[in-house]
């Protein structure tokens, strides 16, 4: 079943044209990584499926809907930045998950935090950017969603904790459910992808089943990314 | 819905504010109490120093809600706060609205602090009876009780604090439609839309003096009473309306979608 369809957007600022006519979807229980180098409009893409900015041209349906309130409740979206601010403690923020998510799991996100060697009690000026992305990635893997929308999960974390927060993201998304996961470290998650959508220029360059793409080209997907894209 | 996103927007409109309020009211009653000493020069002079004290806390009070009303509303909707704001599963004129009624709820708590303070520092006898005789003479022309005036002024104040916000928020969403420069976008819209507030209560009121037959006064140098009560009533009218329509600007361009920082 078809969860996400991104069909024909473009997208431009003033003169630069950032997406150009990009077209891919994600099937129900899928993990689809959408890989590109920096700046290649990853971000771009994930920003518009969250309504986070419009589209120039063409249609996301997510679940069969347009972007907005529906789509909204069956997206789970872990942005590249953190929203946490503010003097507040982790605690408040999982209550206003917990206010404003039906799908929000509170047991977990405690169970998730205490894995990820978290306090709850602690002020989020007290923490490192790193603690806040990882209290960020606890809250979005606590709600039962239907896609999980993952911008970078690895960018801010180093060489020894991204093991154990592809192991959190792999262990704590429903049965049943999709992940859309961009990220430009290539080797760390190309063993859970199902699929890739390779992105360069705001074009899609490539795209297919990760183990179709190994067999075809004779190599990994780190090395297929490094050839096709320079 | 409304009631839990108001609990978290007026939170954050109120994280500086919310001990600005008592630290004032405080410091109100301390000027009060260090005055009952005033017959002894030092009282006097500490009193003195209190009261000013005071004052600047009711300035920064009032400057405080501006900033911190405005902020919040940006860096909810367009800073780093907006990638969750708009990824919850609410519509965009619940979010929009929210912030109107906080920010309406912060001004009147603003005020009304302001206010109290002053009336603690300020009060005495003879300011009160001052003032009652100053009241009597302004409204002695006028066919209005002096509550009345007192109300009408208060509702135009407020009204017009409502109309600068609602046009600041205005403001913030048109410039969030370029993609560049949009800080001064910001103030130029803002400043566009002062000024047609303030061409637009100029027509109105002509006009509004025309059909209660007073046109003749723009040309003279004292305002009659009548003419005088009716412009009041027309600025308050206008802000109220101003207010109102800006609150559709605003809902409309955001209902169009948003572009983030």
């Amino acid at each position: 079943m078809e969860l996400l369809s991104v069909k024909n957007i473009k997208k431009s600022f003033d003169d630069k044209v950032i997406i150009n006519d990009i077209s891919f979807t994600v099937e129900s229980g899928k993990i689809v990584g959408l890989l590109g180098k920096n700046g290649s409009g990853k971000t771009t893409i994930i920003k518009m499926i969250n309504d986070l900015l419009t589209l120039d041209e063409g249609e996301i349906l997510v679940n069969g809907s347009k972007i907005g309130v529906e789509s909204k409740k069956v997206i789970s979206y872990l942005p590249e930045r953190s929203y946490l601010e503010g003097s507040e403690r982790v605690i408040d923020i999982i209550k206003l998950f917990k206010d404003f998510y039906e799908d929000f799991d509170e047991q977990k996100a405690l169970f998730l935090l205490k894995d990820l060697d978290l306090d709850i009690n602690q002020k989020l000026p007290k923490m490192s950017k790193g603690m806040k992305e990882k209290v960020q990635l606890a809250l979005v893997m606590s709600r039962h969603a239907k896609l999980y929308v993952l911008d970078e999960p690895l960018g801010g974390v180093d060489p020894t904790s991204r093991e154990k927060i592809l192991k959190t993201i792999l262990s704590n998304f429903d049965e049943g459910a999709s992940l859309l996961i961009t990220t430009h470290l290539i080797a760390d998650v190309e063993k859970i992808l199902d699929e890739v959508i390779f992105i360069d220029g705001g074009k899609v360059i490539l795209a297919g089943e990760v183990e179709t793409l190994r067999e075809k080209e004779n190599a990994s997907i780190d090395e297929i990314f490094r050839r096709v894209i320079k | 819905m409304i009631k839990k996103l108001l609990k978290y927007d007026l939170k954050k409109m109120t994280n500086l504010l919310i001990y600005l309020y008592p630290i004032t009211l405080a410091v109100a009653l301390l000027t009060r109490l260090i005055k009952l000493g005033n017959s002894i020069q030092l009282i006097f002079i500490i009193g003195q120093v209190f009261s000013s004290i005071t004052y600047s806390l009711v300035g920064t009070i009032l400057v405080n809600t501006f900033v911190q009303i405005l902020l919040a509303f940006n860096q909810s909707f367009y800073k780093d706060q907006s990638y969750l704001t708009h990824t919850l599963p609410i519509e965009k004129g619940k979010l929009l609205l929210s912030k109107y009624l906080s920010a309406l709820i912060v001004i009147l708590a603003s005020i009304i602090i302001s206010v109290s303070s002053l009336f603690i520092v300020l009060y005495s006898k003879t300011l009160m009876q001052g003032l009652k005789e100053m009241l009597k003479t302004v409204i002695s022309g006028f066919n209005m009780s002096g509550t009345g005036f007192i109300l009408l002024i208060a509702g135009i104040i407020f009204a017009e604090i409502c109309f600068l916000i609602s046009a600041g928020f205005t403001a913030i969403v048109k410039a969030h439609t370029y993609n560049e420069k949009k800080v001064l976008k910001g103030l130029i819209w803002f400043a566009v839309f002062y000024m047609a507030s303030m061409v637009i209560t100029f027509i109105v009121a002509i006009i509004s003096l025309a059909i209660s037959g007073n046109a003749t006064v723009i040309f003279a140098e004292v305002l009659p009473e009548s003419a005088f009560i009716t412009l009041l009533s027309v600025a308050l009218v206008i802000y109220i309306t101003l207010s109102i329509a800006c609150y559709f600007v605003c809902n409309k361009l955001f209902a169009k979608g948003v572009n983030v920082d």
